[in-house]
């Protein structure tokens, strides 16, 4: 039996509820400290250059259809972001970019979430679920917010949802608490869903050849890559080999190590190949031992054909798979969470009637 | 006493809306005073001219305190011209005021002489460039500001314009910082003229005075005549001349490091995963030293191997980055410490994490790593995971680090936390941030000193962050890993720390102190004292 360490840090427990508040906001405070990005040359200290694209860090080229911004009271002096053009590095700030959206943690067991919530305190990340909710938007203005995990503390207004997969509605200015996190939820007036569909599907059109665009919080955001017929390609991150057993590894062919720091983060340095197949058509090959790759959220472990309009994902980030040139019509669109059982909920019995989403979540728009 | 026979103390004089009266001389010819005004006893200072040259003094004073030199000169208040003598009223720039007389110069140390003396020297370059000279400066001139440690001018009574051609003007005022800094350093007073240069031009009579400071001989042989080649003919030149003093009189901050570390004695504990490195790397630049120091713990977690070989390959890796950032940007490693730590803390993750892919089946383990950089007077950290830095100071101790602990998280969650049902020893040894070979570590989870220590010792909690905090002589650090710290109570730590000197010694006694106490785990400390 291990004797019970002390703890130096009795002066937390000792904390009153306004002393907590202070430690807590000053703990934001040097959160953002951390956040905000230092011009620290670490090529130079790192002794070999990543070749990082600074296009992949670039903001959404495409306007929001609602955004999150975190509400705290300690930490008013934090600029308010009207515009979604500088919210990818901002931290406390998350556009929504798809009428269907899943929020919450990254957990490499459960998948990819299409907002995670990256940047909170310890303490609030350590109450977010993955996944923690999802956001619909029902028709145009109105958003359904659903609970997705038993553990998950979720409120809207102050109201507890205590509901599994039921649809709640919530208003432009609600206060969604997640966790210990408080949110407000404000709908941009100027984008419809059917301007939406329509920019996703012009952007795509752009593209007459199969490529990989990259999706920001639901929605393609601007980077993509061409995929050359005849020709495989590696979606990793550079890293360096000298004097290593792996020296002789190539290099990925799409070099992802410019995404943010939270994004690259679960990418593996050779993470999965993109390979033609006869007629037209690719498949996915997973590559790390270490980091998971899924197709429409499913893990896979093996080389999978993909279809046009499939979303991969590496790690937290996801990608839209475009291929006009497919064989067949794509016939899979849907993601589906596999619904986590509440084994606490006095609701729960043997046998239940299954619930049913009560909206399709459509990657592709067109 | 001339021109100033109707000045005495007591005397009362009305200036405008001021009625002042007149307290004590601070010159012997009683050409300058502290004066109190009655209304609200506030202390000014009044100045009147020599006899012979009322109106040319009365306007280059003027002229002169209008030069750049913020806190040496005092501020023009008001003017009487038709008091006989001419008055000037001024707003004093000290009010603690020492006489500058030998005994202050031998009570300075050499470097608060030195910053003195080049504040006062470029005074009067600021005065020479609006054309005036003192007219010779004498010591009665100045005064010691006892608050600001600096010297103030508290009388011109030889103001005058400087006559143009004769760089030779300055030379009376540069003999006399001359004598000033012989007198600081050697703790006597100057011998003349003629003897120092008789001095300066033998040698053994050098060396029987005592003139052997290298620095300081290069700026009496500048001082001492006008004349000659190594002479000095402007002020630039002689605050040249104290920079290189004071560079030669610079004591650089250096840093003494003790370690120990060891496997444990838990008969569980096969292999000691803890890792720690240090290096004090060191620059000559022109008459400078610069010490800078890197120490890292790290303590690893994971398998029978992988934990050991993770937290090896941190501290190896971070030690290499460390040099990278001294031997390319050593002034921004000064400027930005913690910055600096904390992007090598990145970068050795980014290692781990290539480890991790290729060579995965055997590296599947993770380590803590706290870090510090120590520069002159200052000290940067980075840290994630359980390990500590402490810092004692003024025997008392402060923890730089929080620990990244579930028992963190629950603490700050407040109730919610407390009617979590995880057991405490689960809280307090659940690591939630750590340095592993599954994925590379965003930066903005790479900590620093923590919120709470800031606080504590009154360092900025802002965005100069990055700049690290002040680090003091005499200040102590200790980085441990938690088979340490898990087991010793900080009264216990502080104590060992006070009762040994040396850095190994403390290192010693504090690592077997913790295994007395039959701590579990590996036990890892690094002390470093700077000197």
């Amino acid at each position: 039996m291990t004797k019970p360490r002390q703890s130096h840090n009795t002066k937390h427990s000792e904390h009153t509820d306004q002393t907590r508040s202070q430690h807590l906001s000053r703990l934001r405070q040097k959160a953002l400290s951390a956040e905000l990005p230092v011009h620290i040359n670490t090529e130079l200290l790192r002794g070999w250059s990543e070749d990082a694209d600074p296009t992949l860090n670039s903001a959404h080229i495409l306007p929001p259809l609602a955004h999150l911004t975190l509400i705290d009271p300690h930490f008013e002096q934090y600029p308010k972001h009207a515009s979604s053009s500088s919210s990818l590095m901002a931290p406390y700030f998350w556009d929504i970019h798809n009428p269907d959206i899943i929020l919450g943690r990254y957990s490499t067991h459960i998948g990819p979430t299409d907002i995670a919530l990256n940047g909170l305190l310890d303490h609030e990340l350590y109450t977010i679920c993955a996944p923690h909710i999802k956001l619909t938007m029902l028709d145009e203005d109105t958003w359904h917010l659903t609970r997705l995990s038993p553990q998950a503390i979720v409120k809207i207004n102050g109201k507890v949802i205590t509901k599994l997969h039921t649809n709640h509605e919530v208003r432009d200015g609600d206060t969604l608490t997640l966790g210990v996190v408080d949110l407000r939820f404000e709908i941009n007036p100027n984008l419809e869903l059917h301007q939406w569909e329509q920019q996703q599907r012009d952007l795509l059109r752009t593209q007459q050849l199969p490529a990989i665009f990259l999706k920001r919080h639901g929605g393609i955001c601007g980077p993509r890559f061409n995929l050359q017929p005849d020709k495989s390609c590696v979606l990793g991150r550079s890293f360096s080999g000298q004097n290593e057993p792996w020296a002789s590894t190539p290099q990925p062919d799409w070099n992802l190590s410019g995404l943010t720091d939270y994004e690259r983060r679960f990418i593996a340095f050779r993470h999965a190949t993109l390979q033609p197949t006869n007629d037209n058509d690719w498949e996915v090959v997973p590559l790390s031992k270490r980091q998971e790759v899924t197709v429409n959220r499913i893990p896979i472990k093996t080389a999978t054909i993909l279809q046009d309009g499939d979303e991969i994902g590496l790690g937290n980030v996801l990608f839209h798979f475009h291929n006009p040139l497919a064989s067949q019509p794509s016939t899979r669109h849907t993601i589906k969470l596999p619904s986590a059982v509440d084994w606490h909920s006095e609701h729960s019995s043997l046998i239940t009637l299954p619930k049913k989403p009560t909206s399709n979540q459509d990657t592709d728009p067109s | 006493m001339t021109s100033t026979s109707s000045l005495q103390t007591g005397t009362r004089i009305t200036l405008g809306e001021h009625t002042i009266e007149l307290q004590r001389p601070l010159v012997n010819s009683h050409q300058a005073w502290t004066v109190r005004r009655l209304e609200t006893n506030q202390v000014m200072w009044l100045w009147t001219p020599p006899k012979d040259d009322y109106a040319s003094w009365v306007s280059t004073v003027t002229k002169a305190l209008t030069a750049d030199a913020p806190g040496q000169l005092p501020t023009l208040l008001t003017k009487k011209l038709s008091h006989s003598p001419p008055l000037l009223l001024l707003a004093p720039t000290a009010q603690n005021l020492c006489a500058c007389d030998e005994i202050l110069w031998q009570k300075l140390t050499p470097q608060q002489a030195i910053i003195a003396l080049q504040n006062l020297t470029r005074t009067l370059l600021a005065m020479r460039k609006k054309d005036i000279s003192m007219g010779g400066l004498k010591r009665e001139h100045l005064h010691w500001d006892e608050d600001r440690e600096t010297l103030v001018i508290t009388s011109m009574p030889r103001a005058r314009k400087w006559r143009t051609g004769e760089d030779e003007e300055c030379w009376r005022d540069i003999k006399l910082i001359g004598d000033l800094i012989f007198e600081s350093i050697l703790k006597r007073v100057c011998p003349n003229g003629h003897e120092l240069a008789a001095i300066l031009q033998n040698p053994t009579r050098m060396k029987e005075v005592g003139l052997t400071q290298p620095g300081l001989i290069q700026i009496l042989a500048g001082c001492v005549t006008p004349y000659g080649e190594i002479a000095y003919l402007t002020h630039e030149q002689l605050i040249e001349g104290l920079a290189h003093l004071e560079d030669e009189l610079h004591h650089p901050m250096t840093f003494e490091v003790g370690a120990r570390s060891t496997m444990g004695s838990s008969i569980f504990r096969k292999n000691n995963q803890d890792s720690f490195a240090h290096l004090q790397l060191a620059q000559q630049r022109g008459s400078r030293t610069n010490h800078t120091l890197f120490a890292c713990v790290a303590d690893g977690i994971g398998g029978i191997s992988d934990g050991e070989k993770a937290s090896g390959l941190v501290t190896k890796t971070s030690s290499e980055a460390f040099v990278r950032a001294w031997s390319t940007h050593p002034e921004q490693l000064i400027e930005h410490p913690s910055d600096v730590a904390r992007a090598i803390t990145k970068i050795a993750s980014q290692r781990l994490a290539i480890e991790g892919e290729f060579a995965h089946e055997q590296n599947r383990g993770g380590t803590t790593f706290s870090a510090i950089i120590a520069t002159e007077g200052r000290l940067g950290l980075a840290h994630i995971g359980d390990s500590r830095v402490y810092l004692i100071r003024n025997n008392s101790l402060i923890q730089l680090t929080e620990d990244h602990t579930l028992a963190t998280i629950l603490d700050n969650l407040g109730d919610l936390g407390k009617n979590d049902p995880k057991p405490k020893d689960v809280r307090d040894r659940t690591i939630s941030r750590f340095l592993t070979t599954a994925m590379e570590v965003p930066f903005s989870r790479i900590d620093t000193i923590s919120a709470d220590a800031l606080r504590t010792l009154n360092e900025p909690e802002d965005l100069a962050l990055g700049q690290g905090i002040t680090l003091l002589p005499d200040d102590l650090l200790v980085l441990s890993s938690d088979g340490l710290h898990e087991d010793l109570s900080l009264e216990k730590l502080l104590q060992i720390t006070q009762q040994h000197n040396s850095p190994q010694h403390i290192a010693d006694a504090l690592c077997s102190a913790a295994l007395q106490s039959q701590s579990k785990d590996n036990i890892t400390v690094l002390v470093i004292r700077a000197h």
